[in-house]
Formats: C-alpha cells, structure tokens, sequence
C-alpha cells in the first residue's frame, strides 16, 4: 500500500506453520474433554499430566524455552512465544513437570553446579522427575523470608526440621525445591539457602489440603530431622535469597502469563456458546461483558509482544514485566462473573455438564494469591516502577 | 515482530511535540468557549508548515503507516490542554478525499490552506438518525467531510462551511466545538470502495482509541508526580498503600488500553482479518478505560482534583468527548463481544498480514 509497515506484529511465517504444527499435534494427542474426563487433583489427573510431560518430550517441546547447551531447542523469543499463545489457546494441559521445566530448570541452569545440572535436569526434560516449589510457611506468606523451616549442618549433611504449605502437587512429586534458613544470627533475607529435598526420604509427611474446588492439589510439607546431602545445596550458602527472587521472576514471567490465562479462556469459551442459547434479547449485557473480558484478556499477550521487542532491541523491560501479571489477574476477576452467569443457564438447556468449567472458574481465584499475591505486585509497582515511597 | 516504535519514528513523535510546544497560545480560547475559525486557522498553518498533514497524505513521500499516526495522536493527546484541532479528522479528511478522486481539495487540505473537518459519527457508526451526527469544530472549519454507506456503494460528500442549517451539540470538551446538521447536506465529491471504507472506519477509531491514551497517560503521569509532592498527615501521600495500590492499578489499565490501540492500528495497516474486531475493542477498552483513568485522577488529586485551575478537566472532558464521537466505546465492545458470540469463539491475535 505504498508505506513500509513499521510498527509489525506479525509473527514470521515459518513461525506460525511452526505453531500450526503444534496446533495439530495437541488437537491429535489430548482427548476434547479431557478436562471432564480427569476431574482436576485425582490420580487419573495425575497420571494424564505426567503422562502429557512425557509426550511433550518425545515431541520435541519440552525443551522449548531451554537453551541448545542442555538439550533444549534454543528456540528464538518469537517461537517460544507462538509456542506459548498455542498451548493456551488450545487448552492444552500443563503437565505436572511444568514447574520443572519452567523455574526450577532455569534457575539450576543459572546457579546450579555442573553436577547439578547433569543430575537434574534431564529427569526434568524427559519427564521423569517432578518438582515442588516448597517456599510458603504458616508464618511466612507474603513475608516470605521471614520463613524459619531451618537446615543445619550436622557431620556433613544438612539436616532439615520445619513445615512448608500450600506446597501445589506435593504428593504427586519427586523433589522439593525448599527454602531452608541456614543462619539464624543474620538478618533475615541473608540467612536462607536453597535445597534439593527428595520428598520421599524419611521424615518428610505430606497432608493433603482440601481446596475450594473440591480437590487436594496443594498440601501441608512437613520435615522431621530429614536428611540432605551437602551437594543438594543450590547456589551459595546462606545466598538463597537471591536464588529465590530469581524463581519468582521466572514464576511471574511470560511463559507464565500466558499459560495462565489458558484456563480462563477456555472457562469463557464455553460461557460463549451457553450465551448462544439465549435469545437475542437477553444478550446485550452479555455482550457488552465479553467484550470487555475479551479486551483484557486480549490485551495480555500484546504486552507480553511489547515486552519480548523491548527485550530484543536491549531495552529495559522491567516496567511491562511487572504490569503483565497483575494485568491479568486484574482482568479476568473483574470481569470474568458476568461472563460466566451464562453458563448454569446453557448447561441446563443443553443438558451438559458446565461444573468442570466452574471449578476452573473457582481454582482461578488463586491467580491473585499463588506466586505472589496481587497486593504485592502492587506494592512492587508502585515502589519501583512509580517511585512511590 | 517488532512491536513498538524504531529510533527514527522516536525522533518523529518527538519532533511532533516539539511542533505542539511551540504552537501559538490557544488555551484562552479553550477556556473562554471561544474556538473559532480564527483560532483554528491559526493552528492549521503551523501544522501544516511543519509538514503534520503530509503524514496521513497517501500521495506523500512523508506518508506513514497507522501505527505512527496514533503515536502523533497519542502525543496530540498527552497535551494538557487538549489542541482545539481537527487532527484526526483532518488526517482521515485528506485520505478520503484522495481515495475519492478529489485531488485539488485534498491538496488544498494537506498544504493547509482549508481546514477540513469529518462527520465522524456517519463515519464510525454511532446511530445518528436522519442526522450528519457530530461534526467537530463545523463553527470553525471551512469544509465538512461526509463518508455516507449505503449498501456497497459508499459515497463521500463534500459540505462548505458554515451550514446555515446547523445546530451546536453539547458542549461536552470546550476543546471541540461540535454540529449537527440535517441531512442530507453537501454535494458529491467521489466515491469510496468497500476495503477503503474498512480501513479508514478502523483507523479512525484506532486513532481514536490512542488519543485517549495520550490523554489518560498526561492525567496519570500528573497525578503520580501530585501523590509525590503533596503532604498529609505529615508524609507524603505517595507513602499510603491505599493509593500505591490504585496508582499500580492505573498503570496496569493504561498499559493494557495503549497495547490495544496501536494493535488495532497495525491491524488496520496490515489489513488483517477481523479488524473491525480489534478496532472496535481498541475504541471500546480505551474509551472505558482512559475515561476511569480520568476519574481516578481528579480523585486523587482531592479538591485540586475540581479546579479549573488544576486542569485535569481537559484530558477527562476530551476523552468523554472522543469515547462518545465515531462510535460510543460501550457500544464498540458489545459489538466486538457479539461478534464472538456468534463465531462461538473469542478474538485471538492476528498475527499475519490480510490478503
Ligand atoms: C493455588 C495456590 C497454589 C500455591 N502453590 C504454592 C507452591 O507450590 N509453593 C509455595 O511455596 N507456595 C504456594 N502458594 C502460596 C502462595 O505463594 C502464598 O499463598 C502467597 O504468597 C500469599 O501468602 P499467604 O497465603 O501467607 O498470605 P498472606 O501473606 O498472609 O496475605 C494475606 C492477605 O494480606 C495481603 N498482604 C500481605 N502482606 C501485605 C502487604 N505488605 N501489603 C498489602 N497487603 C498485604 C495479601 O496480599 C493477602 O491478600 C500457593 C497458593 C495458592 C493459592
């Protein structure tokens, strides 16, 4: 048309066959209702996830956002991008090895050693091995490191007493990513290390925790005299603080984003066809409601494109990294409740069950809690993009 | 990909300040309701000298893409005091007027020697009766443009100004003076094809949509700088959580409405599929959006917030304006919302080009 388009969101176009490839191949490899079929925390559940995480090895994804150097695909930022966009708009499951492969992997890839890393992260890639992320106490929430889960180095090895909480999928899980104190006399943020915990050794229990859908996917974590080995220690001792900011960052980062809203869209997407059933007169509102959910929702991914250019072209992409995921916790509980009135509505005139989408809805509370809550990302904002002090 | 601005689109956005800095002193007018021909062909001959009418002529070696043209206006709108303008309308008026065929005033128009003004709610859709529907600053322009569809056939009309028929419409921005005349009006000056319509009625509110970015972006800035400077209780108000929390909160708004302004603007460049849907959520969010946006600013901002004085009325009354005009912004979303509905599926992003 006579100009150069400048401004350019279109994504390559081996990238997009490339996401049409993976597109094809979650529609041939997860069944349509899996989510009706695997009622979300069962043992079925469970072993459809480990069973996906494996099938996303043998596929060549697993390591999509890992580099060549540890047997990922060293995929360009757009295509892991495309990648991401595909699995959640195709609902695709995460798989249990999802935080694994997504913040423990990097963060031994970062601080851990070269054993570590060849002892890691191949279970991790393949399949084989699962995480938890063991970080939250009864005492320590938000105030994360005034956490007192202590280690102490006791003839060689550390030895591990104190509790963990709200530890997701801790039953289902091999290893335990645990921050421990290991230095009660320093200040508090200064005394905390890092500790691969096999979860099944002695002295760890694990209590279910029942949650507000009805299932029991995170639990309590308890540590009596466990006992680890001295090369478990991930990163320096008593250097874990900064070991641990670094998941969170991982945790609150784009891949994360966008993996999150999958549940959501596809909550909305059935809310669409219930609306369907309505007739004309009843819809306005419902209208009006999606789309604006739709804008927010839309909006995400746009940010997280604003923030991969800024990332390539070396800019500093802090400002949009911490907008994106209060950006969409904001969005969907704001908006999502009028969106999803529809849906009681349509499964009884469609004679389909609508609760899975409900209890999705229910387990989405959490996206303002889990990996840090709203507030605090407020508080993050505010402080150090806004310099409000 | 490469979703944001290159250095040398940085330093034409920067140099589009620079021109707006610069203009002579309109603010009196604004505030005395005293927009009128002489004020706005004032405006129009600096613009146009420095070249910021060429931008949207497509037969100019200056032309640039939509994208760039809602950075000018987001710049356009991070004016404190709004520009009392046709920019938007006169972009789109050379446009049109050049697809149309009509070469010498669309020349006329660029070169600045008349000012061109739209009838924006023909053109965006808002119901408008047996109406032109808005037409800002028809006291002041010298030519209204009237984009008017009918079935396949769209034909543009060409009306002088002013029309003895005309009646004010509420004075919603005293930056826009604004008529209304009974159809029909004006005499035929070309016709538009079916892809051209398409195209300027997205970019038109894309361009829309990031004005009022620009605006909430000002209202903003200013009131985090106000929450920085003011003291009570003995601290600074910038130290309460309470309003920490909603300054974060504004910000993760205004970020969400800026992406989706300059992607409906891309869209709209790259002719992609479904643009009328990222149009009509680009003017919808940000129309809701920055007129909130507006509100939390004079809140914030306490009895300073209700001045004349402390001029946060400008950025809200333009945005209340521009979310009104073209296509009312709740409307734009219940229209994007029903599209959904009926494909049963949400919007996703483009990511490829249009044929
Ligand atoms: C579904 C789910 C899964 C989780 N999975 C894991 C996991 O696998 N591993 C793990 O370690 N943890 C996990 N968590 C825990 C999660 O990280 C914590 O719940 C979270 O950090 C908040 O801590 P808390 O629950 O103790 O709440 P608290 O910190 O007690 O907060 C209670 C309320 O007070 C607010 N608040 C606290 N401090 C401030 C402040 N300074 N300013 C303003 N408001 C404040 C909070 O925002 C919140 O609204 C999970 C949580 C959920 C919901």
């Amino acid at each position: 048309m006579g100009y150069s388009i400048h401004m350019d969101f279109t994504v390559a176009p081996e990238d997009l066959e490339f996401g049409d490839r993976v597109r094809a191949w979650v529609e041939a490899n997860v069944p349509r209702d899996w989510t009706i079929e695997y009622p979300y925390g069962s043992p079925e559940w469970v072993e459809f996830q480990k069973d996906w995480d494996r099938k996303l090895y043998q596929a060549g994804y697993a390591g999509m956002f890992w580099p060549r150097e540890f047997g990922g695909t060293g995929a360009s930022p757009e295509r892991r991008f495309v990648f991401a966009q595909v699995m959640a708009e195709t609902g695709a499951p995460e798989g249990l090895g999802h935080l694994g492969r997504r913040v423990v992997a990097p963060i031994l890839m970062t601080h851990g050693t070269p054993e570590q890393q060849r002892r890691f992260l191949p279970p991790i890639l393949e399949g084989r091995e699962f995480w938890a992320q063991c970080f939250s106490e009864p005492g320590a929430g938000s105030d994360l490191a005034s956490l007192s889960t202590r280690a102490e180095l006791v003839g060689g090895r550390f030895l591990v007493n104190g509790q963990k909480v709200w530890t997701s999928n801790a039953e289902f899980c091999d290893w335990g990513f645990v921050l421990v104190r290991t230095d009660r006399q320093a200040p508090k943020h200064a005394g905390i290390s890092c500790l691969a915990v096999p979860l099944r050794a002695a002295g760890v229990t694990i209590r279910p925790i029942r949650q507000i859908n009805r299932q029991s996917d995170f639990a309590e974590v308890f540590f009596d005299d466990v006992e680890v080995p001295l090369e478990n220690l991930i990163g320096p001792l008593n250097g874990g603080w900064r070991v641990a900011v670094t998941l969170l960052n991982y945790e609150r980062g784009l891949e994360s984003a966008m993996s999150r809203f999958a549940d959501q869209r596809r909550a909305v997407e059935s809310a669409l066809l219930a609306i369907r059933e309505k007739p004309e007169r009843d819809r306005y509102l419902d209208a009006h409601a999606l789309g604006r959910l739709q804008a927010e929702i839309l909006a995400i991914p746009i940010v997280a494109m604003r923030l991969l250019s800024t990332q390539l072209e070396g800019g500093d992409p802090s400002e949009l990294a911490s907008v994106l995921k209060l950006q969409h916790s904001n969005a969907w509980q704001r908006d999502a409740s009028r969106v999803l009135l529809a849906t009681g509505q349509a499964s009884m005139l469609k004679r389909e069950p609508a609760e899975s989408q409900f209890l999705f809805y229910l387990m989405s509370r959490a996206v303002s809690i889990g990996g840090g809550t709203s507030e605090i990302q407020r508080n993050v904002i505010a402080k150090r993009v806004l310099g409000l002090t | 990909m490469r979703a944001g601005f290159d250095e040398e689109e940085r330093a034409l956005l920067e140099g589009f300040d620079e021109t707006l800095r610069r203009l002579p002193e309109y603010a009196t007018a604004v505030d005395d309701g005293r927009v009128d021909r002489e004020v706005v062909s004032r405006l129009g001959r600096r613009l146009a000298a420095d070249g910021w009418f060429e931008v949207a002529d497509p037969r100019s070696d200056s032309r640039q893409p939509g994208t760039v043209l809602a950075g000018l206006a987001e710049v356009a709108g991070r004016r404190s005091v709004a520009i009392p303008y046709p920019l938007l309308e006169t972009w789109l008026a050379v446009r049109v007027l050049r697809q149309a065929g009509a070469e010498e005033v669309a020349t006329a128009v660029a070169a600045g020697e008349r000012t061109a003004t739209l009838a924006v709610d023909l053109l965006g859709g808002n119901h408008v009766g047996d109406t032109s529907g808005w037409v800002p600053y028809a006291n002041a322009a010298d030519l209204a443009v009237l984009v008017v569809a009918e079935g396949a056939e769209t034909t543009v009309l060409l009306a002088e100004l002013p029309l003895a028929s005309m009646w004010e419409a509420p004075a919603i921005d005293l930056a826009t003076p604004t008529g209304v005349a009974p159809l029909p009006v004006g005499r035929e000056a070309g016709r538009l094809d079916s892809e051209e319509l398409r195209f300027t009625r997205c970019l038109y509110l894309a361009l829309q949509a990031a004005a009022m970015v620009g605006a909430a972006d000002d209202l903003f800035r200013r009131t985090v700088d106000y929450l920085r400077a003011r003291e009570q209780f003995g601290v600074r108000l910038s130290s309460f959580q309470a309003l920490q929390h909603h300054a974060a909160d504004l910000l993760v708004a205004l970020e969400a409405a800026r992406s989706l302004a300059y992607y409906a603007a891309w869209c709209a460049d790259a002719r992609a599929e479904r643009m009328e849907e990222y149009a009509l959520t680009a003017k919808g969010f940000c129309g809701e959006t920055c007129w909130s946006i507006a509100g939390s600013a004079i809140q914030l901002h306490g009895g300073t917030g209700m001045t004349w004085e402390g001029a946060l009325h400008y950025g809200l009354c333009r945005i209340a304006y521009l979310a009104m005009a073209g296509r009312n912004a709740s409307e734009c979303l219940s229209a994007a919302g029903g599209a959904a509905i009926d494909r049963a599926s949400m919007l996703t992003l483009a990511h490829r080009r249009g044929p």
